[in-house]
């Protein structure tokens, strides 16, 4: 009787450790099929990354094109339609580029350098490339599978720059360029794993998965390496309120929601139905400066700024979870390409209103009110200005709290006369040249001190990833000698998944490639 | 009659176009412009100011005014700047749901509220009287967001009974679109619901004193052919006259609903288009919007006569 009993028991736990297994081996093995629902935010201003900077158009048309190079989960530079990393000759001023043979577009036409051509040109017309190909001579195609970029300067960041997914640089066919012209393209068609199937202003883009997908063969990672699409379709469904994506998410409405609100982090981690993910690259959360303002173009005042100020309780009363949020001295995000530096951190985070004071004496200010410029459409930005006012008004310092919808805001910040600080998230990414605020010609115009300017301007001419860390490191110490900005934190986006929805590899920004549904 | 529908109809037009004036200029007067949205937080100056050119943002007002007045004149409302699809193709798009939102709504602040309203007048100062006059406070208490939000969480989170957001056409999934309409309705329709009870109620009270009703009665008439047939029909007209106005504050509150369930309707293209500063979709709403309000109003006057022949229209 007992030996039949421990059998039964044996029996059991051999049946349980072999339904766990076969629950994990469930899990780990991708399935193909299934639509993944995504609640996004809002209905996107186009397709056509090339020629805006929303995020939103930027993570759909990721899935449906794809650029001559793109970033790991680590934030460096891999090729992607490019067969390599790029020939550059010694002097830096020829880039020779091989391209992989048997690309396919949607539209069933292979990639060739005409494409990659016509796109790069467009895309020094109309975007970043603008910048970035300031020196450009010319862009040669000697043969279908080779374009050669002419400059008449070295530029340091260019291969990473066509790999960068904001005002991206994506490659099209060159029939419809030629057609849309420097109007956006409505229905790109490339070379990703998703082709555009519809959309439904105002309600949801629907993609669908790209049979003839030509995947790299290198183990996935951020948005490098071998795209496996698995899902038959991918639906943006536009959700713009935030408990509503929640509450879709929990009922089973939707799969992903692509923007969840900080305060509902301990519940979606606590729960069994959902996991969150925060991408690694999240944003800079900093006070922007306007140095077209005399108040701002004091030094002291600046100084005495950031000696006051407590970031770990801005970001906490901003982001409400210290989850969301990292405090670290880099201007660029740590853990993502060699570019993370921590010069200059004894001048961040110094949470010392005494030297505050003291460095707001010497500056000579006469008490005209900082105008502070924010909005209610954004807690983040609100909660933050609020917390850094009263932190200030501790020293002396006064402030006039300009609180306006999100568009004002914006044309307000435009208005070099209006305000002198602005709270919110600047966009991070693995270079000091992609970082608009520390970049001349920005709404902050901010052009530098002589030293920063000087590092900068030999930063952006060299292509030597150990001679770049170098300078950048003096640089960013000359940036917080220089009160450029106030640093607060990186702070993170938080996508929250039902616990059906598995993703393979780490990723940058979002994606529905590598992912499946159970 | 034919005389003072015409009058009307011009009347209606005046107000339309006074509507346009106003709304092309109060718009204007906003902060802000449509490129922000378009070319996302990160565009240089230099990208913007060339995106206003393209747009034809830097010419003057009167030159704008001028060049949208000459396009609605010709029966064009004008492109969507963020859709970039026609402005009337953009509403006609929308136009289902929020009818289908408005209907269902109405059909729901109507049959809750005048049943509530009979049943509060028939039972006057009994504990039926209160708790509906009670329910009556709520439903003009409880924002219609809040009362929504919590639906969700009861309804569709935690019983899983409904879904949580979303539109089906009643055209493709006729039996899924009530599904999906039936909280939205609810949440919508019961504000309004209370102040037709309240309505009902009073004029309901007041006709049940005439004399035709103690006459009703004492002919041996059973309760409730006295209080339909008699009663109910006679305290019509303010019952109307409410419905009607319930009708065009519908209109402004299905825009907070059609936000809290997802309902791609006119409501929402109207605050997104305001949010992304899209003129020429804010405009054109604005007339639709002001078209149909004034319209259900000369529908509710017309109305009187069929319930009171007595009035006649000069």
């Amino acid at each position: 009787m007992i030996r039949r009993h421990t059998l039964n028991v044996i029996a059991l736990i051999m049946a349980m450790v072999a339904t766990l297994f076969s629950v994990a081996a469930a899990q780990a093995t991708p399935k193909a099929g299934g639509i993944l629902r995504v609640a996004i935010t809002g209905d996107p201003p186009g397709l056509d990354s090339t020629v805006t900077t929303s995020a939103i158009t930027a993570e759909i048309n990721n899935h449906i094109t794809e650029m001559l190079y793109a970033f790991d989960g680590d934030g460096i530079v891999r090729p992607m339609l490019a067969v390599a990393l790029p020939d550059i000759s010694a002097d830096g001023l020829t880039y020779t580029i091989r391209l992989r043979a048997g690309v396919m577009f949607h539209d069933g036409s292979l990639l060739d350098s005409g494409d990659v051509k016509a796109s790069l040109e467009r895309w020094h017309r109309l975007s970043y490339g603008k910048t970035v190909l300031k020196n450009l001579v010319a862009i040669d195609t000697p043969d279908a599978l080779t374009v050669v970029i002419r400059l008449s300067e070295p530029v340091g960041i260019l291969t990473s720059a066509l790999g960068f997914d904001n005002y991206a640089s994506g490659i099209y066919t060159s029939e419809q360029l030629a057609g849309a012209g420097d109007d956006p393209i409505a229905v790109p068609i490339g070379t990703g794993p998703y082709r555009f199937k519809e959309w439904i202003r105002g309600q949801s883009v629907v993609l669908e998965r790209f049979p003839e997908y030509s995947a790299r063969s290198e183990e996935p990672s951020g948005d490098a390496g071998r795209k496996n699409a698995w899902l038959d379709e991918i639906h943006f469904i536009s959700v713009p309120d935030a408990a509503t994506r929640q509450a879709g998410l929990e009922s089973g409405e939707y799969d992903v929601n692509y923007r969840a609100a900080g305060e509902d982090y301990e519940l979606i981690e606590s729960s069994s139905k959902m996991w969150p993910w925060m991408p690694p690259v999240g944003y800079n959360y900093t006070l922007l400066l306007n140095f077209n303002s005399p108040l701002i173009q004091n030094l002291k005042l600046r100084q005495a700024i950031q000696a006051t100020l407590d970031m770990d309780a801005i970001a906490l009363g901003a982001f409400g979870n210290e989850a969301l949020y990292d405090l670290n001295p880099g201007v660029l995000p740590p853990g993502f390409g060699g570019m993370y530096t921590d010069a200059g951190k004894e001048l961040y985070d110094q949470r010392n209103p005494e030297l505050g004071k003291k460095l707001l004496e010497e500056s000579g200010y006469d008490g005209t009110p900082i105008r502070w410029i924010t909005t209610r459409d954004f807690s983040y930005q609100y909660a933050g200005t609020l917390i850094a006012v009263d932190q200030l008004e501790a020293i002396g310092l006064k402030s006039e709290v300009i609180v306006r919808d999100w568009a004002t805001t914006v044309e307000t910040r435009s208005k070099p006369d209006a305000w002198e600080i602005f709270v919110g998230n600047q966009i991070s990414g693995p270079e000091p040249e992609m970082i608009a605020i520390i970049n001349p010609g920005w709404v902050n115009a901010y052009d530098g001190s002589p030293e920063f300017a000087n590092l900068m301007a030999e930063l952006r001419v060299t292509a030597d990833p150990a001679k770049r860390a170098e300078l950048w490191a003096q640089a960013q110490e000359a940036y917080y000698e220089d009160v450029g900005s106030v640093r607060v934190s990186d702070t993170f986006l938080l996508v929250a998944y039902s616990s059906r929805v598995h993703v393979q590899a780490r990723y940058i920004a979002f994606q529905a490639w590598n992912t499946w549904i159970e | 009659m034919v005389a003072y529908l015409l009058r009307r109809l011009v009347s209606l037009l005046s107000i339309l176009v006074v509507v346009g004036l106003v709304v092309f200029f109060l718009i204007r007067l906003v902060p802000g412009d449509p490129t922000s949205a378009l070319l996302g937080e990160n565009a240089t100056t230099e990208q913007i100011e060339a995106l206003r050119t393209r747009l034809g943002l830097d010419r003057t007002l009167p030159a704008q005014f001028g060049a949208w007045m000459a396009s609605v004149a010709r029966g064009d409302l004008g492109t969507s700047i963020y859709m970039r699809i026609p402005v009337v193709t953009a509403v006609a798009q929308r136009v289902e749901p929020t009818a289908m939102l408005a209907l269902a709504a109405t059909l729901v602040a109507v049959l809750l509220g005048v049943s509530l309203g009979v049943i509060a007048a028939i039972r006057h100062n009994t504990a039926a009287d209160y708790a509906v006059m009670v329910i009556a406070m709520l439903g003009l208490s409880l924002p219609t967001f809040w009362l929504g939000l919590l639906m969700i969480m009861l309804f569709a989170v935690t019983l899983q009974w409904l879904p949580a957001a979303g539109y089906v056409s009643i055209l493709q999934e006729p039996v899924a679109s009530l599904r999906y309409l039936l909280m939205p309705a609810v949440a919508l329709g019961f504000s309004q619901a209370a102040i037709i009870a309240r309505m009902t109620r009073a004029s309901v009270l007041d006709t049940l004193g005439e004399d035709y009703v103690r006459t009703a009665h004492s002919k041996g008439l059973p309760a409730s052919r006295v209080v339909i047939g008699h009663a109910l029909r006679n305290a019509t007209l303010p019952i109307v006259t409410v419905v009607g106005l319930s009708i065009a504050t519908l209109a402004g509150g299905v825009v907070v609903t059609e936000t809290v369930f997802n309902i791609p309707g006119a409501g929402r293209l109207v605050i997104d288009s305001v949010l992304r500063r899209d003129y020429p979709v804010i405009q054109g709403s604005v007339l639709m919007v002001a078209f149909i309000y004034a319209f259900v109003n000369l529908l509710v006057d017309l109305s009187y006569a069929f319930f009171d022949p007595r009035v006649r229209y000069q």
